[in-house]
């Protein structure tokens, strides 16, 4: 699920991923209000990639909003931010899963996918892992 | 009725007489002297008879009996005063009058003497005189002292009128000084009325200026992220090479402007009073050992080899995201500059007192003395003739902002074109904190 109230950036996110490699399904959603419908009505995305500056509501009120929510927070958040100011990108960094600094290119992107799901994979397993000890 | 002069007995009135009396002959014996005078001088009537007149008086008095004496008429009558020292030695004041004796054939034949006692008048006199002496002199002294007083006065009228004049000065000056006072602090509220306005203004444009590139800086990044993931993916579904090189064009272009904003946005944020700085204490070597294998990226497929010879324990004070940053710049700066794929980046560093002297040495192009100048300046180029979409001109300017903000410096030495450059930069060793570990210890 891409998050971004620009439309051009859904577009080539679209053309770049889902197009060029058949890996991706994308998602575009233009505004925060909207990401949070689709979750409530049960659509539940592998990853979200959240713009920051956004009109009526910020990424950061969409980020809290979602890991407020006990079935929605292990939901990996990437920010798409154009600031690049310390409190971007310490927020970024600790708060979301990653944060990748607009203008990037797609390479790029793909990299830092790949890792949130390999660390998300891992953390599976450690849990499947604490899990099966237990028992 | 009529009393018959003859029968009145002449010699006792004389010598009753409440005045003295002598009678001198011509050879100036007294003949006669009656009582009144005998007591007034002190001297019996024996001891006067027959006497010469000259042994009771003094030379001055005598001439006037010896003038008497010569005298041919009865017309000298005169009166005299004289001084009579008694026997007792007290001075007696004598008014005398002299008439000569004349017998019935006017022969001259003796003087008659009248003396009257005026002492007592004579001290009166004196007393008075004395007194009007006194007066006088007082009225003198009074005079003079009213004639000093009114000169005195007459000064001190001409210094007071002197005095209200300068007065009158001063109270003009005075006045003319508080209106200049007064238009002084006024002038001086109302300019710094205006300084604060203008700081005021200035830090309000300055506010704006930052916020404006700020702002500026973001609007642009984002319609760049559509430019800069299609432009790629356009290349590669085209055939025509012709089309792909102009798409290459395209596509540098989007590229520098994206960098130009990066570096504008971060210089912008080093400038800001309200950049936002944590310092750590960083092992430099460890530190870099960790990013290096993250810089190939700026590596341009060039054959890069960096070479690490910074001490182990090289611990600094920095704030990491800003001395990333630094590197990044210095490295991707040597990499861009060297003409041939071989490139050499050698990094080391010295411990100066409390500083930590760091050079990035490289092996390319080098610079001139006069580009040494120039090289940390906003926007400066090293090569103006060639269109390089490579350099904002902006990667040393925010090098020398990071370093001033850690209050170091950076420099640059050359040996000239073509024979490499070295970059140096200081930053602060955390002495203090080292010793503060080391007490731990000991105390553990």
């Amino acid at each position: 699920m891409v998050v971004d109230d620009n439309p051009d950036v859904i577009t080539s996110l679209k053309i770049g991923l889902e197009d060029a490699s058949q890996l991706y399904k994308i998602l575009g959603v233009e505004n925060g209000q909207k990401c949070l419908q689709l979750l409530k009505d049960n659509i539940i995305p592998d990853i979200i990639l959240l713009d920051i500056m956004m009109p009526q509501m910020s990424g950061w009120e969409v980020f809290d909003r979602i890991k407020e929510n006990p079935s929605w927070k292990t939901i990996p958040i990437v920010f798409l931010t154009a600031r690049t100011d310390r409190i971007a990108k310490n927020a970024g960094s600790f708060l979301g899963e990653d944060y990748i600094e607009k203008p990037f290119d797609i390479a790029d992107l793909k990299k830092r996918i790949e890792k949130v799901f390999q660390n998300k994979n891992s953390k599976k397993m450690f849990a499947d892992n604490k899990i099966t000890s237990n028992r | 009725m009529s009393i018959d002069l003859t029968s009145v007995p002449w010699d006792q009135v004389v010598e009753n007489l409440h005045q003295g009396i002598f009678v001198i002959d011509k050879n100036a014996k007294i003949i006669y002297a009656n009582s009144f005078l005998s007591e007034m001088l002190g001297h019996p009537s024996y001891e006067l008879l027959e006497k010469n007149i000259f042994e009771f008086f003094d030379n001055d008095s005598i001439n006037f009996f010896k003038e008497a004496l010569n005298a041919t008429t009865d017309t000298i009558q005169q009166d005299y005063e004289l001084k009579f020292t008694k026997k007792d030695k007290t001075t007696l004041s004598i008014l005398i009058h002299i008439t000569p004796f004349f017998n019935k054939k006017y022969k001259h034949i003796g003087i008659l003497v009248a003396m009257q006692d005026i002492s007592a008048r004579k001290s009166m006199e004196y007393e008075l005189h004395a007194k009007l002496d006194l007066q006088q002199k007082s009225e003198l002294a009074t005079l003079n002292i009213m004639e000093d007083l009114q000169n005195t006065i007459s000064a001190l009228t001409q210094a007071e009128t002197e005095i209200r004049k300068k007065n009158i000065e001063l109270q003009k000056i005075n006045s003319e000084l508080t209106s200049a006072r007064k238009e002084l602090t006024f002038l001086n509220e109302d300019l710094e009325k205006k300084v604060k306005e203008r700081t005021a203004d200035v830090e309000k444009l300055l506010k704006q200026k930052d916020e404006f590139i700020s702002q500026l800086g973001h609007d642009l990044k984002t319609p760049l992220t559509p430019l800069n993931i299609l432009i790629p993916l356009i290349k590669e579904r085209e055939q025509d090479p012709k089309i792909k090189e102009l798409l290459d064009v395209i596509f540098n272009n989007v590229q520098y402007m994206k960098n130009l904003v990066i570096k504008t946005l971060e210089l912008a944020q080093l400038n800001s009073p309200n950049a936002m700085f944590e310092f750590h204490d960083v092992n430099l070597f460890d530190y870099l050992h960790d990013i290096l294998d993250l810089e190939n990226t700026l590596f341009e497929g060039k054959n890069v080899v960096i070479e690490n010879n910074i001490p182990a324990e090289t611990i600094v004070q920095a704030d990491i995201l800003q001395v990333r940053e630094l590197f990044d710049n210095l490295i991707s700066n040597a990499i861009k500059y060297s003409k041939d794929d071989q490139v050499k980046i050698t990094l080391n560093a010295k411990r100066k007192d409390d500083l930590i002297v760091i050079s990035v040495k490289d092996t390319g192009i080098g610079l001139e003395p006069n580009q040494i100048q120039h090289v940390f300046d906003e926007f400066y180029k090293v090569d103006y003739s060639r269109h390089d979409l490579k350099s904002t001109g902006l990667g040393l300017t925010i090098c020398k902002r990071i370093v001033e903000k850690h209050g170091g410096s950076i420099w640059v030495e050359s040996p000239g074109t073509g024979k490499g450059s070295t970059f140096f930069f200081t930053l602060k060793s955390p002495n203090k904190i080292v010793l503060q570990n080391s007490d731990m210890q000991t105390l553990m």
